[in-house]
């Protein structure tokens, strides 16, 4: 008997210490975890009443340990295995983050983008231009991955006949690559519906993305395809 | 040791030191030797080496070299052999504590060196900014200052090798110790857990006699094992409250909470429960607190090993390691690394850029009111010409306890300022010190559209917080009011760093352990004669004769295995200060005769240790490491305010 409680206390464990280690991490780990938390939890009880039933108090701190050991483990290996690829806030978060981030940079400079004609007029005026304090806009919002992902990518910055960033092309050029990141291209789904179809994007800020989207086509406009990319 | 009022330098009977003077034309090489023979009167061999020669052969620079006065000009710099030259004196003066660079400037202007670029393809200009990113000097010296200068190197020559030799000698030390003291800890923590799960110590029915034995054993490894969990046990209810609800507010708070709740208090109950003697139990504990500051010490050795380079920090647009992150906002210390008491002496390290006018008044203020009010200062003032910048800086910054940041508008923009907070953040990473204050200009805007410009870690230490934690950046604005704090919170008799132990505790003990100190310095004192004396005893041993039978008879044997086990540990740290810190010219004799005590002493200790129980040994070592603790603090603390000590190192 007590052998049987010891296998399925190590097994109830291992699941409730995966599901502890769950509770921490974002919603997009999976919707899958609420069928195994129920599993976990009949598991876990089951243990605790034969233990209760054989009052093996050493076995009791031993469960104890072997718990705090699968939570350990569950934890790292859901933070770098399941959790690759994912950020570490809610998938709305991160898009507004990156929409709300141009509206940032359009309030700096006094630009208002109602409406894409608004947008146009801005780009055929030649106005839309930007500095040092743009483009750090844009780098702070990465995550520490996506900015030493990015950090390889620095040699292709444009620079200035002094060897500092070109503040006004790089921003231009990192806004365009954003809004094609979100909306997508050719062939390629963007990275907003192809979220949207696993994860609820209720409170993801549209109004937001249709501003970015705006105002990435008038810089394409303002600069040219070549100008911008030279 | 007691007689450290005669002060005498001898310079060096074992070599005579060798001084190059090196000059484009034979014509300017021999008006620097002849500045300097006349200077510094036979104290060194001077050689004079002009470009051509140098052409011929290249000059040693080994150890029998102690310094090298150039004079730099375009058309010399234009020379291989004189570049070549002027390399390796740079790398003699990274590597080597006792060389010295002198640089005379004659058509070659202190802006061509400083706009030096290390990239450049002209090896010209790539060995001048490795001369701007190593050596201090001065635009404004002349062959009669630099003269000057290399006499007071070649005096103290001796003093500056047994300076760095004792630098060295006590890292290395303390290194070793903490990583000894780290295995012992992990080796007593595997047995100790394997006995609180295995043993049913929460079982109150439960007896426990089956296993009984091996008692003193079990109590040792578990009070060794205990003490760093029952540390965070301390920490967690003295940070997070009595509740434990602040606990998820540091990164592993749930952590230390747990294991020193759920581990810690078992493990000690374990010899408990079996009842081990009292006596064991508390050679375990004090064992156990021992081993956990020699492990933390271990980590304070690192921060000093660690050298700061403006190439690891974060440039513009870049962003802060995440441990520098956390550092940087409020937080609380690491249980596991920080020193268990608070550091009682302040070491302050004044960081501002030379660029700024307000930093450089302040600084010169700053410290000067510091220094007055007992406080260990440094600021970049102090680096003597012709040494490594660097190096000072490193050394310095290691020991610093408090940093105090000089930051207005010109510094946020500066990479070496950076490195030096970055280092400071870095500290507290590693070891839990030192304190950054931050001291911001009245003309330094706060953090808004334009500071993009700002270096990272400044605008993270800068950012507006509401909450205040005990270990995070202080930051003040420059007032006559906020300086006066400064001055009075870093004053010996009042300053405090930050420890795991609360105030009030480390206060408490560090009252109780005074009557204590003072007798093991008093019986300290006298180990030195005692050493010697121990020698006929000794002797006795060797012909034949039953002196541990003796001694049992008139029991005197655990008495004087105790004493003889203090009096080792302070001697061994008094044979280490004379050798590397005294200054006193019969320094040698005095090492030979504290060296010989130890001596007899470890050989008497070897003689008796046959004679007396296992216990009386554990408590008789126990005595001796604190001796030795005791007699290094006391060493260090007369370093700091005796010149007949060269220096003191921590």
């Amino acid at each position: 008997m007590i052998w049987l409680a010891i296998v399925l206390i190590a097994v109830g464990n291992i699941y409730i210490g995966s599901l502890i280690a769950m509770v921490g991490l974002s919603a997009s780990i999976g919707r899958r975890s609420s069928v195994i938390a129920l599993f976990c939890m009949i598991s876990w009880f089951v243990g605790l009443y034969l233990l209760y039933v054989t009052t093996h108090f050493t076995l009791t701190f031993m469960q104890a340990m072997i718990l705090g050991g699968c939570v350990l483990l569950s934890y790292q290996y859901n933070r770098k295995v399941t959790g690759r690829g994912m950020p570490s806030v809610p998938w709305h978060e991160k898009l507004n983050s990156m929409v709300h981030a141009a509206d940032l940079i359009c309030q700096r400079h006094g630009w208002k983008i109602a409406s894409v004609d608004a947008a146009r007029n801005l780009a055929s005026l030649n106005r839309l231009h930007f500095d040092g304090g743009d483009y750090d806009i844009l780098v702070q919002i990465q995550s520490d991955v996506e900015y030493n992902l990015g950090r390889a990518g620095d040699v292709l910055l444009p620079k200035t006949a002094d060897g500092e960033i070109d503040y006004d092309r790089a921003t231009a050029q990192k806004l365009r690559t954003m809004a094609k990141s979100l909306n997508g291209w050719e062939d390629h789904i963007g990275m907003v519906k192809r979220v949207e179809i696993d994860y609820d994007l209720s409170q993801f800020d549209w109004a937001a993305f249709e501003r970015l989207s705006w105002l990435a086509d008038a810089i394409e406009q303002q600069w040219g395809t070549v100008g911008l990319w030279k | 040791m007691g007689d450290g009022g005669a002060v005498e330098i001898i310079p060096s009977d074992r070599q005579i030191a060798r001084v190059y003077a090196v000059g484009y034309s034979a014509d300017d090489a021999a008006r620097i030797t002849r500045e300097l023979q006349s200077t510094l009167n036979n104290q060194a061999e001077v050689i004079e080496l002009s470009s051509e020669m140098l052409g011929q052969t290249l000059p040693d620079v080994g150890r029998a070299t102690c310094a090298a006065v150039i004079a730099l000009q375009n058309a010399a710099l234009r020379r291989s052999a004189y570049l070549e030259f002027l390399q390796s004196c740079i790398e003699q003066v990274i590597r080597r504590d006792d060389f010295r660079l002198y640089l005379l400037l004659d058509d070659v202007s202190a802006e061509q060196i400083y706009h030096s670029r290390p990239t450049s393809d002209d090896p010209v200009e790539q060995v001048l900014a490795r001369l701007v990113d190593t050596v201090q000097f001065s635009a404004a010296s002349t062959v009669e200052t630099v003269a000057n200068q290399v006499r007071g190197h070649v005096k103290a020559l001796e003093e500056s090798r047994r300076i760095a030799k004792w630098r060295r000698t006590r890292l290395s030390i303390a290194a070793i110790a903490a990583r000894v003291a780290m295995i012992i800890q992990l080796l007593c923590l595997a047995p100790a857990l394997f006995l609180v799960l295995w043993l049913p110590v929460w079982d109150p029915q439960a007896t426990l006699r089956e296993y009984g034995g091996h008692e003193a054993e079990v109590a040792v490894i578990c009070g060794i094992a205990a003490v760093p969990l029952l540390v965070l046990l301390l920490f967690s209810y003295t940070r997070y409250g009595p509740f434990l609800i602040h606990m998820h507010k540091q990164r592993l708070g749930m952590l230390y909470a747990g294991v020193g709740s759920v581990i810690g208090a078992p493990v000690m109950v374990v010899p408990l429960r079996l009842h081990a003697p009292l006596a064991w139990i508390a050679v375990g504990v004090i064992s156990g607190f021992l081993l956990d500051a020699a492990r933390r010490y271990g980590y304070a050795v690192r921060r000093q090993r660690h050298e700061i380079s403006i190439k690891t920090i974060a440039l513009r647009h870049g962003r802060l390691e995440p441990r520098l992150r956390r550092h940087a906002l409020p937080t609380w210390i690491d249980p596991m690394r920080a020193p268990l008491l608070p550091l009682a002496f302040p070491r302050v390290f004044i960081s501002y850029t030379r660029a700024s006018q307000w930093g450089q008044h302040l600084a010169g203020a700053l410290s000067r009111r510091l220094a007055a009010g007992g406080a260990g200062v440094f600021s970049d003032h102090a680096i003597p010409e012709g040494t490594s910048w660097r190096r000072a800086l490193n050394q310095n910054l290691g020991h610093a306890s408090v940093l105090i940041a000089l930051v207005d508008a010109d510094t946020v923009v500066r990479e070496w300022p950076a490195a030096e907070v970055e280092a400071a953040l870095l500290g507290q990473a590693m070891a839990g010190s030192p304190q950054l204050v931050v001291i911001l200009a009245p003309s330094l805007p706060p953090p808004d559209d334009d500071a993009w410009r700002w270096l990272p870690v400044f605008r993270t230490v800068l950012a507006p917080r509401d909450d205040q934690r005990e270990s995070g950046p202080i930051v003040l604005a420059d007032s006559d009011k906020a300086i006066e704090d400064i001055v009075a919170a870093l004053r010996p008799q009042s300053y405090r760093a930050q420890g795991v132990f609360p105030l009030a505790l480390a206060e408490l003990l560090r009252r109780l352990w005074a009557i204590p100190q003072l007798l093991v310095m008093l019986l300290g004192n006298v180990g030195a004669i005692a050493g010697n004396l121990v020698f006929v005893l000794v002797l006795l041993h060797l012909v034949g004769l039953d002196v541990v039978g003796w001694l049992t008879q008139m029991r005197a044997l655990t008495a004087l295995f105790a004493c003889c086990c203090q009096w080792l540990g302070y001697t061994l740290r008094l044979t280490l200060a004379s050798r590397f810190q005294l200054r006193h010219a019969r320094w040698r004799p005095i090492t030979a005769t504290h060296r010989n005590a130890c001596i007899g002493l470890a050989l008497l200790i070897a003689i008796l240790s046959p004679g007396v129980s296992p216990l009386v040994i554990g408590c008789s070592i126990l005595i001796g490491v604190i001796s030795f603790c005791v007699a290094d603090g006391d060493c260090e603390a007369r370093a700091r305010r005796e010149p007949a000590f060269l220096h003191a190192s921590d």
